[in-house]
């Protein structure tokens, strides 16, 4: 689901960084007329493959906690089992034997979540990065605009230009705030299943 | 889990299964262990969903690191989906199991377990005091798969040959051959793919002495049922039950 997000703004930015290859060969064609856009447009083109640099990274961080959860699944589905034969087991020996496979199981666990706790937050940083990028977009979209108006019969292509940018950054945006929602419910799906392993209350092992 | 013993003179053959609380649905299947003296191989282990109480009988025989080997016959889940929980368990154990089957096998987790791949022409294993042959059985059904020839217990674990499919709670041996013939045909005519193997199969066979034909499902043979079924299979056409 957050890979969906990911391509959608990664397309998004890919758009962007089409506007932004086109509105410098608008602005060197309206020559003098267009000086001001040059700047305009660099600056487009960076925010465009800063999004696309940033949303990869997220797809490989979030791959990998999506292998951890899997992962984590079948420790848990193990500490179950290995509860399971326990209840059977009477000889005080073999007993512990099992006990260690649980304890070993839990730590396994907690080292795992440790270490999804640590992605989620570098995924969160690298979200961050691509809003701020995307959110100094509103001030270069007016400054197009501005500089538009000074350019002549180039107008009407640069201010189409400044609304495509526009658009795009309000999608990227969308797609963030819908990465963000997805992944604060993967936090709160994480905490059910630390908080209460059932097979420790079924067999009162620590 | 019924735990029966086999065979116990000197080293042991003991079976697990007919478990009263396995889940509806699943296909009742017979794991195998030799236990000996302070080496102990495992076989056919089973799947997951029995995993705990396979655990739970083998503790009750031995102490887990008597555990050194497992043995897998081929790869289908009511062999060995519980791979990854063994894996858990014996981190020091090899798993002896058809070299084409590896890189399929390790998809339910193997990270501690060593894999010997056995190579098709078979091998043996030595255990404390004797050694167990892995018999081709190609194609039987699955197209990597062996048997495991206990020369001096005279026993052959026999994977899915010999198997049938009957209610649960089976007795544990084949009482009257014609009786069960029944149980048994569908199972060897949809399942086992090639007469030309099957054949080449009873023909190494034959060759073996032995008391006792363990399957992975329904009930052992023993006696001069070995050879009884070893001429009914023979006769049997296989690959064809669609159709
Ligand atoms: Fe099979
Ligand atoms: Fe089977």
């Amino acid at each position: 689901m957050l890979a969906g997000h990911l391509f959608r703004m990664m397309r998004t930015a890919k758009l962007m960084s089409l506007s932004a290859s086109n509105a410098k060969g608008v602005a060197a064609r309206a020559g003098d007329k267009a000086l001001g856009f040059r700047p305009i447009t660099d600056f487009i083109a960076e925010m465009a493959n800063d999004t696309i640099h940033y949303a990869t990274k997220i797809n490989h961080l979030a791959l990998t906690v999506s292998r951890t959860a899997v992962n984590d699944l079948r420790t848990l589905d193990g500490a179950r089992r290995f509860a399971e034969a326990r209840e059977q087991i009477d000889d005080s020996g073999q007993a512990a034997f099992i006990d260690h496979l649980i304890r070993q199981a839990d730590e396994k666990r907690t080292a795992m979540h440790a270490e999804t706790a640590e992605i989620m937050a570098q995924l969160n940083a690298q979200l961050d990065e691509i809003h701020q990028r995307v959110r100094g977009s509103t001030i270069i979209v007016s400054n197009s605009r501005t500089e538009a108006s000074r350019a002549g019969e180039f107008q009407k292509y640069l201010d189409s230009i400044a609304d495509s940018v526009e658009l795009s950054a309000r999608d990227i945006q969308l797609e963030i705030s819908k990465c963000r929602k997805l992944i604060e419910s993967l936090d709160t799906l994480d905490d059910s299943s630390r908080n209460t392993p059932d097979y420790r209350l079924r067999t009162g092992t620590s | 889990m019924k735990t029966t013993n086999l065979y116990n003179k000197g080293h042991r053959w003991v079976t697990f299964g007919r478990d009263p609380k396995k889940l509806a649905g699943i296909i009742d299947t017979n794991q195998y262990m030799i236990i000996d003296g302070q080496r102990a191989l495992l076989m056919d282990p089973g799947g997951i969903e029995i995993f705990s109480a396979m655990l739970a009988s083998v503790l009750r025989l031995c102490d887990i690191d008597t555990i050194t080997d497992i043995f897998a016959s081929h790869q289908d889940p009511d062999i060995i989906s519980s791979l990854g929980l063994w894996d858990q368990t014996l981190p020091t154990a090899r798993l002896h199991s058809p070299w084409i089957w590896e890189s399929f096998l390790r998809h339910f987790g193997l990270n501690h377990i060593e894999y010997v791949g056995i190579p098709d022409e078979g091998k043996t294993l030595a255990l404390e005091s004797i050694e167990v042959q892995f018999i081709p059985a190609h194609y039987l059904h699955a197209s990597g798969n062996y048997h495991v020839y206990d020369p001096e217990a005279r026993i052959l674990m026999s994977g899915d040959v010999g198997a049938a499919l009957e209610a649960d709670g089976a007795p544990l041996f084949v009482e009257d051959f014609d009786e069960h013939i029944e149980k048994m045909k569908l199972f060897h005519q949809r399942w086992m793919p090639s007469n030309r193997a099957k054949n080449d199969w009873v023909k190494r066979v034959r060759e073996l002495d032995i008391d006792m034909m363990a399957p992975q499902h329904g009930r052992i043979f023993r006696g001069d049922d070995v050879k009884r079924f070893l001429d009914w299979f023979e006769a049997l056409e296989v690959g064809s039950a669609i159709g």
